[in-house]
Parts: structure tokens; C-alpha cells; sequence
């Protein structure tokens, strides 16, 4: 069956004037069906397995102690939020967001049957899979399929790279990734392939050439919306001067000027610390602290927060024990931020760490990634998970 | 079909495309052709000594860097080597073969060592015997190293190089129990590798017990595993659908898949032979055949390479092309190896794909910008790199034209394996008669921007 677009819909004659039949969602939002409001998500990737024990602190823990004679925060450095747990001392600005309540810690997340490869990690994670199960396209991806079935509008899941990660890329269709829209502009807008988008291809029924015609045009689309949007984008606040900070600040001002894209995605890297950890780390997780404050400041002078969610993750946690090299190795389960102005949680959302009980040597996960990911489906992108995760999900209740 | 645009098809699914200057016989004697080479000699990376691969938590900082530098340099050399003798080898279809199986055993290869040995068992098997190929992939340092088979021993068994053997190597889903896996990890105990990349048997943490896979039982081992998967016909069946898949087509014709199993099982799985019924079958000879493809980013990136012979000023400098286009050799993204189809293309990588031409070719310099590695100190090298790369145009005039006929339809022919349209035609002449400049080079890089050239 032909789907019918939203113009052709609309455009049909007996709808005029006659808007309240107009289903809800179409009302609401233009092309992207289902979801509710202008909710974004903003995922953010924390690469290289960030060792979570030094960024949520366990600091009255002396097993934390015993197994970290050189790597520990001492008590009086850590930033508390709780009795038990506080952040890395470089992530004073993330504490005073977590202390004003725009804030939920998950700890313990993971999955079953670990997998210490980046890679393979990683691929877990962006494709929601089991550590058993091999696929070929991601959460966001199959996210984009589900509510955009047939659509052009490969922004709407919007990665800030220059390369698609196989989180956004779906079984039909494919988000995008865009670094810098004006440099994509240009691209696209080449004398050759303006003229080319211009040119008729027909007498061409050709599938494949058909498909990569269309794929062209729908980006030259995409692409002068997007610049459209970011011309328009105004940010107030200081974001990190990286290349993390630009892509924040490009995501903010795309939110602030009112773009559809309902998913943004950005990633921040070199958290693999086998060696001399501390400054490393401390100095990623600075500017993660800084560069998300920054984004949150702009969302609520701009009015965006409620409508926001915004989800770390890393690909695995570290080692409990440090190494020889004032480093952690490869570990497993590990803590998750949310950050948003429509919280139903917020602080921390579970127990700590148990590290009495650890598994091979790491922390035991306690909560799936997959439940995280379907609570985040259905509660705030108002999607049915069991379309997009293979596996049976329970939602947790953060949202 | 004309007998030039079948030749073209035969080279670009063969090898990266036709070369101008060469001697077209017939359709069958190119067939014969391709496999006139024997197994092709062992690569070797020049400068590079092999030092068996040391336990590195035992060195210094120091130490450990520079051996890591060294090692990373290898790697690197041995990827280029590879990259540029499959662009350049007169007949590259050996080498496109080796590279397919590449794709079908993946391996991310992470010691120049062990990736060597591995790239040289790929070559030299690629189209022998594949029952023999198994037996050299079992045997391999850098796939056992890959699917964890050294932590593979007697009593605590570790499944992830059994379960691959049967999902992806040779019967697909479904074709077997986690019973057979579990037994089948059980076969494979104690098979491991030494520190230069040699294949050892370690007798004592191997499970001499009796398994039972595919409901026979015995004492088996790794060997005995290759002779009761090539017993089954599900595993001809697969291979052939990964061959129809890469060299037919992105969706392949389930008649021509049971043709070329058959062929593969009533041969003892002779890979020559299934090739040969493949490029002599209807189904690939057919016009539906032709343009059904869309190029990986290796096929696109070589047949550049081959046809303008490019140089890139730097190893590293392929290695990026590579990276943004999304296809780097011996690191493929997971054990699943590439996608295919329509999964290489994504808005962003269809552009820089579009532009390829002309930025190799029109002298501009590639700025790109890819995501940096996990390693926060890679992370400055990796970003913001100008690719500088040579080229010529020997081959490009080696075109035939005859005065009286069209330049632009000829050479359109020649680089096209789907004629673009006569409005899209037209805009090219225009843009090359408006302008100065070679119109040769010129109709060549824009007929090369078409999305038309994404296809082979």
C-alpha cells in the first residue's frame, strides 16, 4: 500500500477546513508521527568505556579503597551527593544540576554475559542487542523506521559527526550525520550537483539508481533545513572550546531555533584509560561537566528543558581493581545520567555498586540498558519498544 | 547485451572495473582468463621484521609505546600493501576473491604478525578448496586470537569461535542447536597459537572426551568439526548465497544460490568451480545482472585507484579515504563482517562518495574530519587531515574513440554500467563545452559524480 504523505493528506480537498478531524499527531508535529509534544533526546556517548567508580565515587566504600591505592579520591576531595556516593572532583557543575533536582543517576547498568571489546561493546549498545545476537542496524535507526516509515527525513535522528554510527543507522531508513551543516551545504550544493538535482532523471526506471537519486535529493533537503535552522540559532551560554563543546553548541542551537530533529546525537572520546587515568579522565569529565551545564543553561533560558531528555552512556564500565600503570582495565556494568526538566525520578534512581559481589572482578549489572532504552521509547518518545528492542523489555520508572 | 558491456560487467564484479587498454577476446575465453593465475605469492611488508608478538604488560611505558608505534606502522603498511596490489594486480580477481573471504571470516586484525599470515591463508585459498580454507581458518592466529579460542580449554570451554564457526562461517542460523555449539567448543580446546603467529595444539587443555554434534558421536576434534559441516548440504547452501550475494547481486536469484551449491557440493567444495558456474550462469549474464550492485566502498575506492592509477602521499592518507568511506581492510566493524547494498549508503557518506572524483582528481585537497578513535591521544592526529594524492591520465585516453563518434556516449560506456538519462547526459555536455579545461578529464569526473557510478 502507498503510504500517503502529510502534504497529500492535508492537501485533500475534503480536510479543508475541517481541522479538527486532523489526527492528533499530525497536528501536532508535521511529518514525525507519534510522538507527543516537541520532546528531544540527546544521546551522548561516553567512548573508550568511561570508569564509572571515578565519576560516581563511591568514596565511604574501603573496598572502592583497598583496590585503588593510587587511583582513589580521597573523602574530602569527592563532591558528595549522597551518604555513599560523589562525584569526580571535576564535575562541579554537573553538581549543582544534580542538586537542583535536573538530575537521575542509574547505577549498575549493563547486560547479561559482558563483553570486554570496545567493539563488540559498543555494537551492543547501539544496536540494543543481546551479547549473543549480531545486528545490523541500530536502536535510533530502527527508532527512525518505526515513526518515519517511508519518510525523507533523514534529520529527524540526527547524529554530530561526520560519520553515521550504526546507532542511527535503521533497517529502511537512515538518520544522518552532520558536523558542520554549512561545510555539508556546500557539498551538497556543488555547481554539478545543483544542477544535477535539477535535472530530470526520468525515462531511468532503474531501482537502485532510482534509490540513490532520491537519497540525494532527500539530503539536499535535509541539509537546507538543517542551515536553515543553525543560521537562525542563537546560544547564550560557554560551552568547552572542543570539538565536543562545538557539537553541543550546535545541538542547542538547533533545539533553540525550533528544528524537528526529535533525536541528537553526539559523542565524546579517550575515556580507554589504562594508564596515568587521573588527568585524563579528569579532564574528559570537566569538559563533559561544562558542556552539558552549558546545553542545560541554554534549554531553560530558551525554554526547551522540559521538552528535553538528555542520556549518557559509556560501553562499559572499568575494572574495580586498578593496574599496574595507574590505569583501570576493561570492566562491565556502569552508571547512566539523565538530565531533563520532566524527570519523574531524579538523584539517584537505585543502590550503588555492590562491591562485595562483583562479577570476574567487575561491577554486576543490576539494571538492562534495554529497559533504560524502553523506558525512554514508550515514556518519552511515545513508541512501542517491542518494535525496535528484539528482546522482551520491562520500562523502569524514571520517566 | 553487447558483448563490450557484458566484458564490463565481467571485470567490474571480477576485479574494480575495465581497463581501456585491454585485448577483449570472447566472453568465455575472459572467463578462462581469470583463472589462468595460480594462488598469488605471499605478500610481505617491506621494512618490517617480524618479532613474535610479546606480552607487553611486562614492558616499560616506554617501551610499550614504541613497540605499539612499530606495530600500529605495520598494520598500516600491510592494509596499504593489500589495498594497492588489489587496485593494480593485472588480473585482480584472486585478490578480490581473498578479500570477500576476508569479509566472510571476519577479523579485526590486531597484530601485523598474525594479520599477515592470516591475509596470506586468505590468498593462497581463495579460490582452492574451501574445506581447506576452513582448515586454515581454525588454524589462524589472528581469527583465534579474534573469537577468543586461546581461553578455549578443557573444562571451561569458551563457545565464541564454535558459535561463529557454524552462524558464519559455514551452516548460517538455524542449521544447527546450542547443543552443537556447546559441543562443537568442546572439539575446538586447546586449539591456540604461539607468539608468532603458529598454530598450536596444546594437548593437556584440550577435551579428548566423546561430543556429539549434528547427532554423531567420536572423540572429535577441530578437523573432524570441517569434515561434518562440509557433509551437510546447508553448508554448500550458504556459501553459495554469500558468493550470489557478493558477486550477483544485493538480493541474489535463490535458483542461481542452488545451482552454485550444487556445484560447490558435488565438487568437494572447489570454490573455482562454483565461481565458474556463477560467471558462466544465465542469471549473471542477464541484463537484470548488470548494475545490481551498489559498489562497497573498496570497490569504488579501487576502481579510482586503478583506472587513474592514484597515489596517496601517505600511507595514512588511504587509510582515512578508507575510514570515511566506512570500509577499512582487516578491520571490519564486527564478527558479522561489512553490510552490503543499500547499508553502505547513509545521507552524509553519499555525498563524499558523489564528490570521490573530483576531489581525488580535480587537485582539491579531502579535508576530513572523522570520529577519533577510543585512544584519547590518536585523537589530534586523527582529526582535521588534508589527503594529498597523484594521478594520471594514461588510461582515461587509452579510451577508443573513433572521430566520428560521440566522446561523451563513449567514455560514459566506458565508466557507466547504467546509462544516466538523456536530460542528465545533456547537462554534462553542456558543462563540459561551457568551460575550459580537458573535456576528457572533465566528462570523466562529472559521469564519475553521478550517482549512476555508485553501481556496478
Amino acid at each position: 500500500m502507498k503510504k500517503v504523505t502529510r502534504k497529500e493528506f492535508i492537501g485533500t480537498g475534503f480536510l479543508a477546513g475541517c481541522s479538527l478531524l486532523i489526527p492528533k499527531f499530525l497536528k501536532a508535529t508535521g511529518s514525525f508521527a507519534g510522538v507527543q509534544g516537541d520532546r528531544k533526546l540527546i544521546v551522548v556517548q561516553l567512548s573508550g568505556g568511561n570508569d564509572g567508580l571515578n565519576t560516581i565515587i563511591p568514596y565511604r566504600n574501603d573496598i572502592y579503597y583497598s583496590n585503588r591505592p593510587v587511583l582513589s579520591y580521597k573523602t574530602n576531595e569527592v563532591l558528595p551527593l549522597s551518604d555513599e556516593l560523589g562525584f569526580n572532583p571535576s564535575m562541579k557543575s554537573l553538581r549543582s544540576l544534580f542538586e537542583k533536582g535536573d538530575m537521575c543517576i542509574l547505577n549498575n547498568v549493563g547486560y547479561p554475559d559482558p563483553d570486554r571489546s570496545h567493539f563488540r561493546s559498543m555494537d551492543i549498545w547501539q544496536t540494543a542487542s543481546g551479547s549473543n545476537e549480531y545486528l545490523n542496524s541500530g536502536w535510533l535507526g530502527r527508532y527512525l523506521d518505526a515513526t518515519c516509515n517511508d519518510c525523507s527525513n533523514a534529520h529527524l535522528v540526527l547524529e554530530a559527526d561526520d560519520m553515521l554510527s550504526l546507532a542511527l543507522k535503521g533497517k529502511q531508513v537512515n538518520g544522518m550525520a552532520v558536523k558542520n551543516p554549512e561545510r555539508l551545504w556546500r557539498a551538497v550544493h556543488d555547481p554539478f550537483f545543483e544542477k544535477l538535482s535539477k535535472t530530470s532523471n526520468e525515462g531511468h526506471h532503474h531501482e537502485l539508481t532510482d534509490y540513490l537519486y532520491k537519497t540525494a535529493l532527500d539530503t539536499q533537503g535535509s541539509v537546507d533545513y538543517l542551515v536553515a535552522k543553525a543560521r537562525k540559532a542563537t546560544t547564550i551560554a560557554d560551552y568547552p572550546d572542543n570539538e565536543f563543546g562545538k557539537n553541543l553548541k550546535m545541538i542547542s542551537g538547533l533545539i533553540g531555533s525550533g528544528c524537528e530533529t526529535r533525536v541528537y546525537y553526539v559523542s565524546l572520546t579517550g575515556f580507554d584509560t589504562h594508564a596515568r587515568q587521573k588527568q585524563v579522565q579528569e579532564r574528559l569529565l570537566e569538559t563533559l561537566s561544562d558542556g552539558l551545564n552549558a546545553l542545560v543553561s541554554d534549554l531553560k533560558q530558551n525554554g526547551h528543558f522540559n521538552n528535553t531528555l538528555i542520556m549518557t552512556f559509556s560501553e562499559f564500565g572499568r575494572r574495580v581493581k586498578e593496574n599496574g600503570s595507574a590505569g583501570t582495565d576493561h570492566g562491565a556494568a556502569n552508571n547512566l545520567m539523565l538530565l531533563g526538566g520532566s524527570l519523574k525520578k531524579t538523584g539517584f534512581y537505585n543502590a550503588p555498586p555492590d562491591l562485595q559481589n562483583l562479577q570476574s572482578g567487575d561491577v554486576a549489572h543490576t539494571v538492562d540498558f534495554r529497559n533504560v532504552y524502553a523506558t525512554v521509547l514508550e515514556k518519552w518518545l511515545q513508541t512501542d519498544p517491542s518494535i525496535i528492542i528484539t528482546q522482551k523489555t520491562t520500562p523502569e520508572s524514571f520517566i | 547485451m553487447s558483448s563490450q558491456k557484458l566484458f564490463h560487467h565481467l571485470c567490474w564484479r571480477s576485479g574494480f572495473g575495465p581497463d581501456p587498454g585491454a585485448d577483449y577476446q570472447d566472453y568465455e575465453v575472459e572467463v578462462v582468463r581469470l583463472f589462468a593465475d595460480n594462488a598469488p605469492g605471499d605478500l610481505t611488508v617491506p621494512g618490517w621484521t617480524p618479532t613474535s608478538v610479546i606480552d607487553i604488560r611486562a614492558m616499560s611505558l616506554e617501551k610499550r609505546k614504541e613497540y605499539q608505534r612499530t606495530e600500529r606502522q605495520a598494520r598500516l603498511k600491510l592494509g596499504y600493501l593489500w589495498f594497492t596490489k588489489m587496485a593494480a594486480a593485472p588480473n585482480p580477481f584472486p585478490e578480490k576473491m581473498a578479500f570477500f573471504w576476508s569479509g566472510h571470516f571476519a577479523c579485526r586484525v590486531n597484530s601485523a604478525q598474525f594479520g599477515l599470515r592470516y591475509v596470506n591463508a586468505l590468498r593462497k585459498n581463495a579460490l582452492g578448496n574451501f574445506g581447506d580454507l576452513l582448515r586454515a581458518m581454525i588454524r589462524d592466529a589472528a581469527l583465534l586470537q579474534f573469537l577468543n579460542n586461546n581461553q578455549n580449554v578443557k573444562g571451561n570451554p569458551n563457545e565464541n569461535f564454535a558459535r561463529e564457526f557454524f552462524e558464519l562461517f559455514t551452516l548460517g542460523r538455524g542449521n544447527y542447536t546450542e547443543q552443537d555449539v556447546k559441543e562443537a567448543a568442546r572439539a575446538l580446546t586447546g586449539w591456540g597459537f604461539d607468539r608468532e603467529g603458529l598454530f598450536t595444539f596444546r594437548t593437556q587443555l584440550h577435551d579428548s572426551g566423546t561430543k556429539t554434534i549434528f547427532g554423531n558421536s567420536g572423540n572429535y576434534d577441530g578437523d573432524d568439526l570441517v569434515d561434518l559441516v562440509l557433509k551437510r548440504r546447508e553448508c554448500a547452501m550458504f556459501i553459495s548465497y554469500k558468493i550470489c550475494r557478493q558477486f550477483q547481486s544485493d538480493s541474489p536469484d535463490i535458483g542461481l544460490i542452488k545451482n552454485i551449491a550444487d556445484a560447490l557440493y558435488s565438487s568437494n567444495y572447489n570454490i573455482r568451480t562454483a565461481m565458474e558456474t556463477l560467471f558462466r550462469s544465465p542469471q549473471f549474464r542477464s541484463e537484470d545482472c548488470v548494475g545490481s550492485k551498489i559498489k562497497s566502498p573498496v570497490e569504488l575506492l579501487a576502481g579510482l585507484f586503478r583506472m587513474f592509477d592514484i597515489k596517496p602521499e601517505k600511507e595514512t592518507s588511504l587509510l582515512q579515504l578508507q575510514r570515511a568511506l566506512g570500509q577499512v581492510p582487516l578491520n571490519p566493524p564486527n564478527v558479522g563482517g561489512w553490510t552490503s547494498g543499500k547499508g553502505w549508503i547513509d545521507s552524509s557518506t553519499l555525498f563524499f562518495r558523489m564528490r570521490l572524483s573530483q576531489l581525488l582528481l580535480a587537485q582539491g585537497d579531502v579535508i576530513l574530519d572523522p570520529k577519533a578513535e577510543f585512544d584519547a591521544q590518536q585523537q589530534t592526529i586523527v582529526n582535521n587531515r588534508k589527503i594529498k594524492t597523484t594521478f594520471d591520465t594514461v588510461k582515461l585516453n587509452q579510451i577508443p574513440v573513433s572521430k566520428d563518434e560521440n566522446q561523451l556516449q563513449v567514455l560514459s560506456d566506458f565508466l557507466l554500467q547504467i546509462a544516466p538519462s538523456k536530460s542528465v547526459a545533456a547537462l554534462i555536455k553542456s558543462q563540459v563545452t561551457a568551460n575550459g579545461g580537458s573535456a576528457l578529464l572533465k566528462s570523466a569526473i562529472m559521469l564519475m559524480s553521478l550517482p549512476e557510478y555508485q553501481i556496478c
